[in-house]
């Protein structure tokens, strides 16, 4: 198997997982839905503030 | 029945509840001492040195914290019998399933190399060039995991776990002044107050006590040591002797080095091994020897971890039941990490004290996705049951554990980011 061939197949394999996981399954209460706002606020913020220090590093 | 029947029967009761506890107990004490990885004996090492005895007190609730979040873990494994990685993705969808495992994995492979200093360092005092500890390393975890048995690795695992318990005859050898320890150590207290510095300390025993990879390894463990809902009570003993052990080791690690080095700067745990072995050599080297033994546990876990966890994710066997012909994706995972990690820490000048940074930060942002996705998914009944869901009072602790986690970790990735914020005026 070449590396390309070995490439797409993993590639394909991530878009297969990313399909099959698309819809989540866990009921959409609003504790659910909160908790995971504020989630992605909080990494948003974090992950922003790592992108700060990088480029000020630089 | 007569006292001699009653007390037959009774003996033969217990004799088979012990017998059923020992077919389930492992997961538990193995994730849990695991816990004390080079990282963590560095930091219990640093914490005795710089603040005595008195942030002992600290461990022991650190205890009880740990053992909440990983008791959850056993219920959601035996039940579901899936692992973490799976069931993120099953349950929040591929953007959170995709964003945890490339976390765990990063984090994974960060720590890995933190397992690599340490025992290259330790080995290295007893004249062990780090070349050979490397490969020497590699060989023994390759030769436990090659026998496609999970019974044989966990037994093997397991005394790697005993060994960790040498800081306990170390710190008797230095002869601790026991009222010294009892009157600083178990009341709650900071001395010099609730410094930068402190909470520098303070947040990195957290860090060494609750890990996102802790989370993983032990449901995936769970799952492919086939735990059913029957053995939950056992799980639970297992995480609970798990937790105690883990404590117990801190804070003998914690007594010597207040005993050995109070006051003196401590900068990693090979450090504090050389520096005692001026006073005590036997001492000395049972600390070195503790690290190694750290270290080699740390890496057997979170290289498993990761492992698992693609596993699951691609659908490839994942169990240490499976040969490595049966399972090839799983294992070529498993010793690219090692190897890669080995490698790094052989590069001639590699940037080792940024990886240590590194990890922390990486570490902290995966940590409250990690413990949200937890109690939310041991909330959920379609997936737990109405049986096994968590109770109001488990939700109440473990929500008061998750929300202080959440603000301090957030505070320790900002200070770790800017060390100017909280650092002026000393105090926060």
């Amino acid at each position: 198997m070449t590396e390309t061939t070995r490439k797409a197949g993993f590639l394909a394999k991530v878009g297969e997982i990313t399909r099959k996981y698309k819809t989540p399954r866990i009921k959409a209460t609003p504790a659910v839905k909160v908790a995971l706002l504020a989630l992605r606020v909080y990494l948003f913020v974090l992950v922003g503030l790592l992108a700060y220090k990088f480029v000020t590093l630089l | 029945m007569n006292v001699p029947a009653r007390i037959f029967y009774g003996f033969r009761r217990m004799s088979k509840s012990l017998r059923l506890f020992l077919m389930v107990a492992g997961p538990g004490i193995i994730v849990m001492v695991a816990d004390n990885d080079a990282g963590g004996i560095t930091t219990y090492s640093a914490t005795g040195a710089q603040f005595g005895y008195n942030l002992i007190w600290f461990l022991v609730i650190l205890g009880p914290v740990a053992y909440f979040v990983q008791e959850m873990t056993v219920r959601l494994g035996a039940v579901t019998k899936r692992g973490h990685a799976e069931a993120i993705f099953d349950a929040f969808g591929s953007f959170w399933g995709w964003f945890s495992i490339g976390d765990l994995v990063l984090t994974d492979f960060l720590t890995l190399i933190t397992e690599f200093i340490g025992m290259t360092a330790a080995l290295g005092i007893f004249g062990v060039p780090p070349l050979l500890t490397v490969v020497l390393v590699i060989a023994l975890m390759g030769a436990m995991v090659v026998s496609g048995s999970y019974w044989t690795w966990e037994k093997l695992t397991l005394l790697f776990c005993a060994a960790n318990l040498i800081y306990i005859p170390a710190a008797f050898l230095v002869k601790p002044d026991v009222p010294t320890i009892l009157s600083t150590g178990i009341i709650p207290n900071f001395p010099g107050g609730f410094t930068y510095n402190m909470f520098f300390f303070i947040m990195a025993n957290i860090g060494t006590t609750i890990a996102p990879w802790m989370i993983f390894f032990q449901q995936s463990s769970v799952v492919d040591k086939g735990l059913q809902e029957k053995d939950i009570k056992s799980g639970r003993v297992d995480t609970l002797i798990g937790a105690f052990a883990t404590v117990l080791v801190a804070i003998f690690i914690i007594i010597v080095t207040a005993t050995e080095l109070h006051g003196q700067p401590i900068e990693d745990a090979a450090t504090a091994s050389i520096a005692i072995m001026k006073h005590d050599l036997l001492v000395g080297r049972l600390m070195a020897i503790g690290l190694f033994d750290a270290g080699l546990l740390g890496a057997i876990c979170i290289s498993l971890a990761s492992s698992w966890a693609f596993g699951e994710v691609f659908g490839w066997a994942h169990s240490l039941n499976r040969k490595v012909k049966e399972a090839p994706g799983f294992y070529v995972l498993y010793f690219t990490l090692l190897v890669g990690a080995g490698a790094i820490v052989l590069i001639p000048g590699a940037p080792l004290v940024l990886i240590t940074l590194f990890v922390q930060v990486i570490a902290v942002t995966l940590l409250p996705a990690a413990l949200v996705f937890l109690l939310l998914l041991l909330n959920d009944e379609s997936v737990m049951g109405a049986k096994y869901k968590n109770t109001r009072l488990q939700n109440i602790i473990v929500t008061i554990i998750v929300v202080v986690i959440i603000v301090l970790s957030t505070l320790y990735a900002l200070s770790a980011l800017f060390p100017n914020l909280f650092a002026q005026g000393g105090a926060l």
